[in-house]
């Protein structure tokens, strides 16, 4: 006897019509809250995601480039390595090569009498500035040339100010561009260098770092044809996964690894920790929503339960009816996705024209649209909920109770 | 064409028990246009929503037809009111939200007739009501006798077997009151349809075939139109 046709129908019909006509200051305030809901749940995640982003760019273009080759097991060092760049060169797909050697020293700035032991890096500088970027931040003085001998690059963090108070890190006590500073290295060799250049990638790890000549280096350690790791440069940072199998593929003995597997360790437990605490901030987010939502809906639906009564009275099912009301809510929910899409971007916009300058560098804010998606996905369902139990509240009174408002 | 029997109705006002309808038997021919009147509290309305299927009585049974209604789930109760009555309320009782022809189709849409056929029936129906050129008006734009006149086409869109009318003209004056009064007896007389009627002004007593008077929840007297 009962006819069950229809539900969907009806349901959109009255939905449509009481978006259309019903109080536009309520849906217009129901929309932004569910926008705002996802901008709070979606903001740390883009400044996360700048972060992340940032840091990655500076493992890749200071200290990782996209492939690390290091030596085979058990070995210090990789042998042969003027072949092996020769090979790397030769490979489909990379787009430069450098050899690094690096050795444990002390570098002392006999002016003030500071000293910092640390690891003195090498390198050419020629296929240097073909893999890495520390030619663009030199802040002072110049980067590496080939001859260079008695020349060093240094670190800001490294240099150091003339007052030490200001320094994050331990430092040289304001060594500058011209200055001579003394390394001492593990074979017992001392050797004054010029300060050639000073760089500052805004990176703590590398800025607190030096370099010399591979040349330079060879000569003081008395070494030839060998590296402690071999950077490559492949098209992209995402294409590295298929670099790093195309190199193994040449044969390559030595450790292959992405930049990604490399850097996993230092900043993964940081960007775990924020993203623990992106996820509780978006779980408070959706509480606060739901409560919102359902206390938004509740009134509208109270103030609407003539109408529900009205509609009982003349034969309309109570499913159709909350169906109705939980299609509202999925339109409300679809625009609040829309706003807040657009007002996520339009923070992405000011935060790109206007840069937050972090510790690390300037950050460009990185809208993750996976997060977002799951974050209307999850807000919908939490709408759904908190509209659906008024309605349902509503729907299932007396029709004469409900008549009567 | 309506069998009542015995029927009570309670309601619990906290600990106290307050009946309403204290055994009412009636029965109403198919075709009558019947009048329920009484003071303020007799039952009337009570009376009215029991038939209706808008409440459900304490006790007593109440057939419509073949169909003994009190025995229906609240599903079947939904889909009777639906398919088989109409309804015209004190209040016109009409969707905010909807404008005229909206209102008056709905009980259409709701069968999940297609659009068209509703809307081409609800305009017959409030031509035959006389506004069909207010049917793309919202109901706040109306007057209350042409709101009330919408609520007495939607009743009627359905071709329902029987229509209920709770004091369609409390709010209305006397001229407006008249239009709707003839309305009912014109498709009453028309039409061969059934109506039951709550009223308490005096003067309504000349449109109706028969009149029930009920006071303190009991029938006090029947009587035919003179």
């Amino acid at each position: 006897m009962v006819h069950n046709g229809g539900f969907g129908r009806v349901s959109l019909y009255l939905a449509v019509r009481s978006i259309r006509r019903g109080n536009r200051s309520t849906l217009l305030l129901t929309i932004l809250i569910i926008a705002l809901v996802m901008v709070l749940m979606n903001f740390l995640s883009i400044i996360i995601g700048g972060v992340v982003t940032l840091y990655n760019d500076q493992m890749i273009d200071y200290q990782y480039s996209h492939i690390i080759i290091e030596p085979r097991e058990k070995q210090t060092y990789i042998s042969n390595a003027d072949g092996l760049v020769k090979r790397l060169k030769g490979i489909p797909g990379v787009y430069g090569v450098t050899a690094h050697l690096s050795t444990g020293v002390t570098i002392t700035n006999p002016n003030k009498g500071n000293f910092q032991s640390l690891s003195l890096v090498s390198y050419n500088p020629d296929d240097e500035q073909e893999v890495t970027q520390f030619q663009r931040v030199i802040i002072d003085g110049d980067d590496l040339s080939k001859g260079d001998t008695d020349q060093i690059l240094i670190g800001a963090l490294l240099a150091g100010k003339e007052d030490e108070s200001l320094d994050k890190l331990p430092s040289l006590g304001g060594v500058k561009v011209g200055d001579r500073v003394t390394v001492a290295y593990n074979n017992g060799v001392v050797k004054s260098y010029r300060v050639k250049g000073i760089y500052e990638s805004l990176h703590a790890l590398i800025d607190h770092g030096a370099y010399v000549t591979k040349n330079e280096m060879d000569s003081v350690l008395k070494t030839s044809d060998i590296a402690t790791e071999i950077l490559v440069k492949g098209k992209s940072a995402e294409d590295a996964p298929d670099l790093k199998y195309t190199i193994m593929g040449f044969g390559v003995e030595e450790k292959v690894k992405t930049w990604s597997e490399k850097s996993q360790g230092i900043l993964g437990d940081a960007i775990e920790s924020l993203n623990l605490i992106n996820t509780i901030m978006k779980v408070v987010a959706l509480v606060v929503a739901s409560v919102v939502i359902f206390i938004v809906t509740y009134i509208n639906i109270i103030n609407r339960k003539k109408q529900i009564g009205i509609l009982k009275a003349i034969g309309i099912r109570k499913q159709i009816i909350e169906g109705s009301y939980l299609l509202q809510v999925l339109f409300q929910c679809a625009c609040g996705a829309v706003v807040g899409i657009l007002m996520l971007n339009g923070i992405v916009f000011a935060l790109t024209i206007n840069q937050i300058r972090f510790p690390m560098g300037y950050l460009v804010p990185v809208i993750d649209y996976s997060s977002v998606a799951f974050s209307i996905v999850l807000l919908c369902i939490v709408s759904l909920i908190s509209a659906f139990i008024p309605a349902r509240q509503v729907a299932g009174e007396e029709i004469l109770d409900a008549m009567r408002g | 064409m309506i069998d009542v029997v015995d029927l009570k109705k309670v309601y619990q006002m906290g600990l106290v028990e307050v009946g309403a309808l204290k055994g009412v038997t009636i029965h109403i021919d198919k075709g009558e246009f019947v009048g329920i009147m009484g003071p303020s509290g007799s039952g009337k309305s009570t009376l009215l929503h029991q038939l209706g299927l808008l409440d459900t009585p304490s006790s007593g049974t109440i057939r419509l037809n073949s169909t003994e209604i009190t025995r229906l789930s609240d599903e079947e109760r939904t889909w009777y009111r639906l398919m088989h009555l109409g309804y015209v309320f004190q209040d016109y009782a009409l969707v905010s939200e909807l404008n005229v022809m909206e209102n008056v189709a709905i009980p259409m849409i709701a069968q999940d007739r297609p659009i068209d056929e509703c809307y081409e029936a609800a305009k017959s129906v409030l031509k035959e009501v006389g506004l069909l050129e207010r049917k793309d008006h919202l109901v706040y734009e109306l007057s209350g006798g042409e709101q009330q006149r919408v609520s007495i086409a939607r009743a009627l869109v359905n071709n329902p077997e029987i229509i209920f009318a709770d004091e369609p003209c409390a709010n209305l004056d006397t001229e407006n009151s008249r239009v709707v009064l003839e309305l009912f007896r014109s498709v009453n007389k028309d039409l061969g349809q059934t109506i039951v009627m709550v009223s308490h002004e005096p003067w309504h007593m000349e449109y109706f075939d028969r009149i029930i008077f009920i006071r303190d929840g009991v029938i006090d007297e029947e009587r035919m139109r003179e």
